[in-house]
């Protein structure tokens, strides 16, 4: 059942190491380890806490589903899911999303990816600004979100204050009390947590990248803009889908944010579709709804992860 | 080729003389200037919430701005300290976030070390099934696994969380690992198997101090994962003797006030073991990410 | 393994040596990751269970027939403290054989807290609740009815009227009153002396024309304060007024929020604000702003309405704005201001109902009222009022508005009803539709609502 990739070497072996090699095939006969064992505690965690209730969400998606104890749950088939399409809640929560994932994402990138052509070792201090730069992304979006509420804030807020400074009289905007302007506090909140991290490996990436190929072309008089056509961007694509993927992931999955910040308001008009779907089963009692509209989210997160990863895993290790 | 000849010779000169990525002297001081702008953006708000942890209530939340308190007190502090009970939540907090790291760790490096290393029938599918959750954010599950919790006796426990908190955090860490066994290069592997080590021995013995950067990573994002999580405990836990750091914080939120000092205060408490364990991991941290088969 | 030197290849050696003189624990390695998860599991199953001392206590004492009731509510600071430390052990005391363990949570995500909890069968015995969630617990069944119980009448004999009809859910009360308030009207006397006007208005008129003369320009200054086009903020005036959201039963809305004395009201309140010219300061438009927290101790509103939690952040200014608090002005409708607050629901799934019967009806009782009462939570009774008032002598405005305070309406579907009007009086104000067009558009809507078909 075992099939060990260093079995076929065996022939290959100098004499001087065979008496050790006895003692490895011994040992190896005596091995009752197989990848299935090592395997197990991982997908034994994640089959019973991840995996289960996945399923099970998956299935009160198509019941109209009551939760209290005695009350019928009758099967409603797919109506959840056409309900889903018509509804206009739905279309306001998808377009929030699409805006979350739109802009914050591609600026995160941006940034991350400037911060780390800047911020390369040659720098002094290097290894601190890199730190400062990274801290946002280990704090607590709890701790943010209600620190960027207060920040936001139309009588003391330190935005306002700054912009009164510049207006030349007191501004008093109330930044969540709009869509727009509640949105905007939205994503700068995730652009400014989130910048640090691609940076972190875009910085890696960079670094990582071959000087001497880089040299070679500097020395052959490429220009700047050409070293980084040609040579950079290439061999840190991988980074990038890398990062990319992993961000819309987290964009089209926000939520401690949204509902810690505005709790969707006002009115609803700053949902995204998980706070919807939150809502729906914890306001509105519709548990079977809000299923649907988590699995479906999940199902189209779902293949697009797989469609990246796709195009990153097979490019040789 | 003018190339091929000069090339060589570069690469052998001395890392400190080596030109950087944009050479050495380009726009030296504009990136530093830069850097600092960053840096500055990165840590404003936090200073600011620093500042405002040490602001008396009367300067803070009534409307008037202060960047720095005239009369810095540490009554916040005291009265977060109290009220909510900072001190049992933070042991309870690091209890979860100490044992989600430990089994994070430990069951992402075998199921890691398993995929890297062998072949075995669906292991692609098991590998591309932990991917998948990836999509579903933990809150959505919130009424799932707490019916299972609710099965297993484990309400209101701090095991219940640290098990949730695993599960979530397995894919992205067996994902890490996987990538960075695999850059491990065979040879060094092949020798020691050859010289009688068993597969765990190859693990603990070179894998494992090898990959001591992405270990290193993992822990960090399941330590902050863990330590920061809000909604899922907030539902499973139901006695204030067992509440974490994030559900302690919601509480200075009322419903018709909220205490903004005392939270901030407490907030500041909180990120103290985010930047802390971020300092620590920081120095196997690029490397690990690098080496991580991300490239 | 070509191209390896040859002391490259003993170092390699060594170690594997050193593997092999270690490889008779092989099998034991993986016994030791068990082990060492098992051994983790265990810590942490200790410290985990070390830390809840206290329910294995309960059990404990549960066994030598003491029942131990949960409480679940969202009192924060010194309210934790009045009901642990006086309400609780009073009771305790009274009824030997009882214990209450009340436990507080963030007000964010209370009520799916509680679902939870009921949907897997183990809801807590009692419930702080807000009104606004009474009915939805009734209608789910997850609250007990309580009406029809014998000591029911007697409880609720001298409860005020407005929280009273938030306990009630098709003809059938689901709960208790457990605290209330109300709001009214606080005007800045430094605003009012500088205007020349002698004493608050007492008429909806007088507050036009009051409001019309504290409008400068000149120094951002505006008459009136509305914090939101909320039901809750705008009720004041439309009941005044002698206007309605609703029918008696919470199932219609048109011809009610479209009646003329409602469209009357939102019609002065929309003049009022005159696109941001009038005496109605910016306020109205923004769904989160809180007039109380600058614009009004700064005197930048000379009036706005607000609730007595208010009182204790202005005593915390320096310096303390001069300020008063009189009753809603009245107009064609009387002067009536909506009703907040809490009631306490004993969950039908609940194990000791007989004695959480006993602590809901101790939490009405006039001991425990007054209590919550002098830490910020008003009693839900008439005849609490007197001894409020004494102990908290801020409170006498209040205590004369909740004899006169209403309901917003009684429905799991209120949410949308009152989404349904908002964004319809908001659209008014910003001048996209005329009064007639947004209130009937906005009763249409909350028809739809509160058939259940969500609009």
């Amino acid at each position: 059942m075992e099939r060990r990739s260093a079995a076929p070497s065996l022939g290959a072996v100098p004499a001087s190491v065979r008496p050790a090699r006895r003692l490895a095939l011994h040992a190896r006969a005596g091995r009752f380890l197989t990848p299935y064992l090592l395997v197990v505690p991982a997908a034994a965690f994640y089959a019973v806490f991840t995996i289960y209730p996945i399923f099970r969400q998956f299935d009160v998606s198509f019941f109209n589903w009551q939760i209290f104890p005695g009350s019928q749950s009758p099967f409603i088939g797919w109506s959840n899911y056409s309900h889903l399409l018509q509804d206009p809640e739905i279309r306001t929560a998808a377009y929030n999303t699409g805006l979350y994932v739109v802009i914050t994402v591609p600026v995160q990138m941006a940034l991350g990816l400037f911060a780390a052509a800047m911020l390369t070792d040659r720098l002094p201090a290097s290894t601190l600004w890199r730190a400062l730069v990274f801290i946002p992304v280990v704090t607590s979006w709890v701790v943010v979100s209600f620190l960027f509420a207060y920040m936001f804030s139309p009588s003391g807020g330190l935005v306002d204050t700054v912009l009164g400074l510049f207006a030349g009289h007191a501004v008093h905007f109330d930044w969540l009390a709009q869509t727009w302007s509640a949105n905007v506090v939205i994503w700068l909140v995730g652009i400014w947590k989130g910048v640090g991290w691609s940076f972190i490996i875009f910085l890696a990436a960079l670094d990582g990248t071959a000087r001497d190929v880089i040299e070679a072309g500097r020395v052959d008089g490429a220009s700047e803009r050409r070293i980084w056509r040609s040579i950079i961007i290439p061999s840190i694509r991988q980074s990038v889908v890398f990062v990319l993927v992993l961000l819309v992931i987290g964009a089209a999955t926000v939520f401690q944010s949204v509902w810690l910040i505005t709790v969707g308001g006002p009115y609803g008009s700053t949902n995204v579709l998980y706070t919807y779907a939150y809502q729906q089963a914890f306001t509105d009692f519709a548990f079977g709804y809000a299923a649907a509209i988590g699995s479906l989210l999940a199902v189209v997160l779902f293949g697009l992860s797989l469609a990246e990863i796709q195009v990153l895993r097979p490019r040789g290790d | 080729m003018a190339v091929a000849i000069e090339a060589p010779t570069q690469a052998r000169l001395k890392p400190a003389t080596r030109p950087g990525l944009l050479g050495v002297k380009t726009w030296k001081k504009t990136r530093l200037a830069i850097a600092l702008v960053f840096a500055l953006i990165s840590m404003g708000p936090l200073l600011y919430m620093i500042s405002l942890s040490f602001q008396p209530a009367s300067e803070i939340g009534t409307g008037n701005f202060v960047l720095l308190p005239s009369h810095p007190t540490i009554q916040n502090y005291v009265q977060a300290w109290d009220t909510v009970s900072l001190g049992r939540l933070l042991l309870n907090s690091t209890i979860v976030a100490a044992g989600t790291v430990v089994l994070t760790v430990v069951c992402a490096s075998l199921a890691a070390f398993a995929f890297a290393r062998y072949k075995f029938r669906f292991k692609e599918v098991i590998f591309y099934l932990f991917l998948a959750s990836l999509a579903v954010p933990s809150v959505e599950l919130v009424i799932p696994q707490y019916l299972l919790m609710d099965r297993l006796h484990l309400i209101d426990s701090l095991i219940g969380l640290i098990l949730i908190y695993v599960s979530a955090n397995l894919p992205f860490s067996i994902f890490l690992l996987r990538g960075f066994f695999e850059a491990v290069p065979r040879e060094l592997e092949e020798s020691f198997r050859l010289d009688g080590a068993t597969n765990l021995g190859v693990l603990t013995r070179l894998l494992a101090p090898l990959s001591i950067p992405a270990l290193a990573v993992v822990a960090l994002f399941a330590f902050n994962a863990a330590w920061d999580e809000f909604v899922i405990a907030l539902t499973l836990i139901n006695s204030s003797s067992h509440f974490t750091v994030p559900i302690g914080l919601a509480l200075f939120i009322g419903s018709h006030t909220t205490a903004w000092g005392p939270l901030f205060a407490a907030s500041v408490v909180a990120t103290v073991p985010n930047v802390v364990a971020f300092v620590i991991s920081q120095r196997w941290f690029k490397s690990g990410v690098s080496l991580g088969g991300i490239r | 393994m070509a191209g390896r030197s040859v002391g490259e290849m003993d170092k390699l050696r060594e170690r594997g040596n050193i593997v092999s003189v270690l490889k008779n624990k092989r099998a034991r390695s993986l016994t030791t990751v068990a082990l060492c998860t098992a051994i983790g599991f265990g810590a942490f199953a200790t410290a985990a269970a070390g830390t809840s001392g206290a329910a294995v206590q309960t059990n404990r004492s549960r066994a030598a027939s003491t029942v131990t009731l949960s409480f679940w509510n969202n009192y924060n600071g010194s309210e934790v403290t009045t009901i642990n430390k006086v309400i609780i052990p009073r009771f305790e005391k009274l009824n030997p054989g009882i214990k209450v363990n009340s436990q507080y949570f963030p007000y964010a995500n209370l009520l799916p807290k509680y679902l939870a909890a009921a949907a897997a069968g183990n809801p807590p015995d009692l419930f702080r609740t807000d009104i606004a969630w009474t009915a939805e617990l009734a209608s789910d069944g997850v609250a007990l009815q309580v009406n029809d119980l014998p000591w029911y009448k007697a409880t609720v004999k001298d409860a005020l009227p407005g929280p009273l009809q938030t306990t009630e859910y098709k003809k059938n009360a689901y709960s208790l009153p457990l605290d209330t308030n109300t709001i009214a009207l606080f005007w800045n006397k430094t605003d009012f002396a500088a205007a020349g006007i002698k004493s608050p208005p007492t008429t909806i008129s007088q507050l036009i024309s009051d409001a019309k003369a504290m409008t400068i320009p000149s120094k951002d200054q505006y008459g009136l304060g509305v914090d939101s086009t909320d039901v809750w903020d705008v009720s004041p005036y439309i009941w005044s007024e002698g206007g309605s959201f609703t029918n008696a039963g919470y199932t219609k809305a048109t011809g009610y929020m479209n009646s003329g004395a409602t469209r009357a009201a939102v019609k002065m309140l929309v003049e009022g604000y005159d696109g941001g010219h009038g005496y109605i300061g910016p306020d109205i438009i923004s769904t989160t702003g809180d007039s109380g927290e600058a614009e009004f101790p700064s005197g930048k509103y000379a009036m706005y309405i607000d609730g007595p939690w208010a009182v204790p952040t202005f005593q915390a200014l320096k310096p303390v704005p001069s300020y008063g608090i009189v009753p809603m002005p009245a107009g064609p409708g009387g002067s009536h201001t909506p009703t907040g607050g809490e009631d306490v629901v004993i969950s039908k799934g609940g194990k000791h109902l007989a004695d959480s019967e006993l602590f809901a009806q101790f939490l009405d009782s006039p001991f425990s009222q007054l209590a919550m009462a002098s830490v910020g939570e008003m009693s839900a009774f008439s005849n609490d009022a007197a001894q409020e008032v004494k102990t908290t002598p801020y409170y006498k405005t209040f205590t004369e508005a909740l004899t006169q305070a209403y309901v917003r309406p009684v429905s799991q579907y209120y949410g949308d009803v009152d989404t349904d009007f908002s964004n319809a009086f908001e659209a008014i104000l910003a001048g996209k539709m005329t009064v007639t067009e947004g209130m009937n558009q906005a009763a249409a809507e909350a028809d739809n609502a509160l058939a259940g078909r969500s609009s």
